[in-house]
């Protein structure tokens, strides 16, 4: 059970790192964005290709391959979402899931479908307490709750982080006092995939780096942000750390292929409760 | 009919709206610099449409907005808002999910991105000083407070960037009888500081108290000017209230006497 609870916290941690990237998105474009999945995968990937390609330290890979897959994002967010448009959220929505595809299937292009592995020395697990932890679990623990405390720090404290939270309150106001929301969505956009690319690295370290390491997630990710009151980062940590949890717990009573079907049950439960999620009566509509 | 001297804004023959039909049709004015100017209209006349176009956040068909000497029609909310243009909407004039400080400070640090902490300081005291009601609580949510208070938030940080002209859009709207005079004397106050306000206002008793001058909007197309002493008084300006149909009483709010300082 205490081995379970573990286990839960840190794939929690896993998946509240993209699920806060998702709700980052959310609050300044009002789309949900289909493709956090696929980039997921694509930073895997990237990091993959700088670490096993280039042969770069993990750390070094993992540097590389945030900036590069912020980058991605925001030629993304040029290509294919500014075109479009602010208002329109459901082509937004769509187009999501064709950067999805595109995403997904140029990894395939170049790496194809078989199963690989970051260059990590394999670790004897480690024990505190008769509770078994192993070196990819602590590192995991480590980086999201770093990665969480900065872009807390980030939202609350900077002008940036004050400039999402304006623009997913009230978009023509933030424009009427100055703040430029191309220039923000594009910041955000970019610490989208810094989570995402971080949260790539992490879960293929876990597992496996394929083809379908992020799309495996997709519905965990968007059960945490739901679950957390979609567009409330703060939330998405907190829906991350309950959909994890509950998940590792099913396991002791239910497979493990039920995992998926036990989150989207957690989603019903709360959104049958509180529609607006756990912390999304925080916000004040009107 | 050019009243001021020296004009602020100058609104030249815009034609605006929203999809292939104008709203506003070719409209012109001119907010005097130094003295407050009120658009006063029926509902439905295009009040909030040509303040919007005068704010940047939409685009006029046809026409120039001049703010001094330098056209601004194709400048951005942002840009025009470092300009040196305030502007208060009428509703969702604060962020909610922001802390009342949040949304003085994000009033500033955009628009005068190279001011130091003293100056925002300063900025942040006259507003307090103005608006005493908002200064205990500015840890406080500002969706949790009243409308009065909302909405001297909202002034409040339209003000902290020290703009040179303000543009409020019904001040008054939705406000107690206690706080819309409270209200339009901070205006007043404001404007004696030497902004130049330009305002929507429904309340006309109110508005020809603190205005100077008085622009009639009708339909979408400006209809005159007039000083504000004199404006209530002209029997044109009740019949075009009324779209033509001139009634005895109906019109003519109780009024009290002329404080305007209307004169040029």
């Amino acid at each position: 059970m205490a081995q379970a609870l573990l286990n839960g916290l840190v794939s929690g941690l896993l998946i509240a790192l993209p699920a806060i990237a998702l709700s980052l998105t959310y609050g300044v474009l009002n789309f949900p964005n289909f493709a956090i999945g696929a980039m997921i995968t694509a930073g895997a990937y990237i990091t993959y290709f700088f670490n096993v390609g280039l042969g770069l330290p993990l750390v070094a890979a993992a540097l590389f391959g945030c900036l590069a897959l912020a980058l991605v994002a925001v030629v993304v967010q040029h290509l294919v979402y500014r075109p479009i448009g602010t208002d329109d959220h459901i082509t937004l929505l769509v187009g999501s899931m064709g950067v999805a595809f595109v995403l997904e299937n140029l990894v395939r292009f170049v790496y194809g479908a078989e199963v690989r592995t970051f260059a990590l020395s394999v670790a004897r697990p480690m024990m505190w307490q008769g509770l078994r932890f192993n070196q990819e679990q602590l590192i995991i623990a480590v980086v999201t709750v770093t990665a969480m405390a900065v872009i807390a720090l980030v939202l609350k404290r900077t002008a940036l982080g004050r400039a999402m939270r304006a623009i997913s309150d009230n978009p023509a106001l933030a424009e009427v006092r100055g703040i430029r929301r191309h220039r923000i969505v594009d910041w955000t956009w970019g610490l989208s995939g810094v989570l995402t690319a971080l949260a790539g690295l992490l879960i293929a370290m876990d597992t496996t780096v394929e083809p379908l390491v992020g799309a495996n997630y997709l519905v965990s990710i968007f059960a945490a942000a739901v679950v957390g009151g979609i567009g409330n980062p703060f939330g998405s940590m907190a829906g991350g750390l309950i959909i994890g949890i509950v998940e590792e717990l099913s396991t002791l009573v239910l497979p493990t292929t039920y995992r998926q079907g036990v989150s989207f049950i957690v989603l019903a439960l709360v959104l049958f409760l509180r529609p607006s999620g756990l912390l999304g009566t925080a916000r004040i509509k009107r | 009919m050019n009243i001021a001297l020296q004009e602020a804004i100058s609104v030249e023959a815009i034609s605006a709206g929203y999809g292939s039909s104008d709203i506003v049709r070719s409209a012109s004015f001119n907010a005097g610099a130094g003295r407050i100017t009120t658009i006063a209209g029926p509902n439905g006349a295009g009040k909030s449409t040509l303040m919007k176009v005068v704010v940047g956040l939409l685009r006029p068909r046809l026409g120039r907005i001049m703010l001094g000497d330098r056209d601004i029609t194709r400048l951005d909310p942002p840009s025009r808002a470092a300009a040196g243009l305030g502007y208060v909407p009428q509703e969702h004039n604060v962020f909610k999910n922001m802390s009342i400080g949040e949304n003085l400070r994000i009033a500033h640090e955009f628009i005068r991105p190279r001011s130091s902490v003293a100056e925002f300081a300063a900025a942040r005291d006259r507003v307090l000083a103005l608006f005493p009601d908002l200064a205990g609580r500015l840890n406080g949510l500002a969706g949790t407070l009243s409308g009065g208070q909302r909405q001297m938030l909202a002034i409040g940080c339209a003000l902290m960037p020290s703009p040179t002209a303000l543009l409020l859009d019904e001040p008054s709207a939705g406000l107690s009888p206690r706080y819309v005079a409270e209200m339009l004397d901070a205006v007043r106050i404001v404007n004696e500081s030497g902004v130049t306000v330009l305002m929507i206002e429904q309340n006309l008793v109110e508005a020809v108290r603190v205005s100077h001058d008085m622009v009639l909007l009708v339909g979408g197309e400006v209809k005159g000017l007039w000083l504000a002493p004199e404006f209530l008084d002209d029997p044109k300006v009740t019949s075009l209230f009324l779209g033509g149909v001139q009634h005895d009483n109906a019109a003519h709010p109780t009024r009290e006497g002329p404080h305007g300082t209307g004169t040029s």
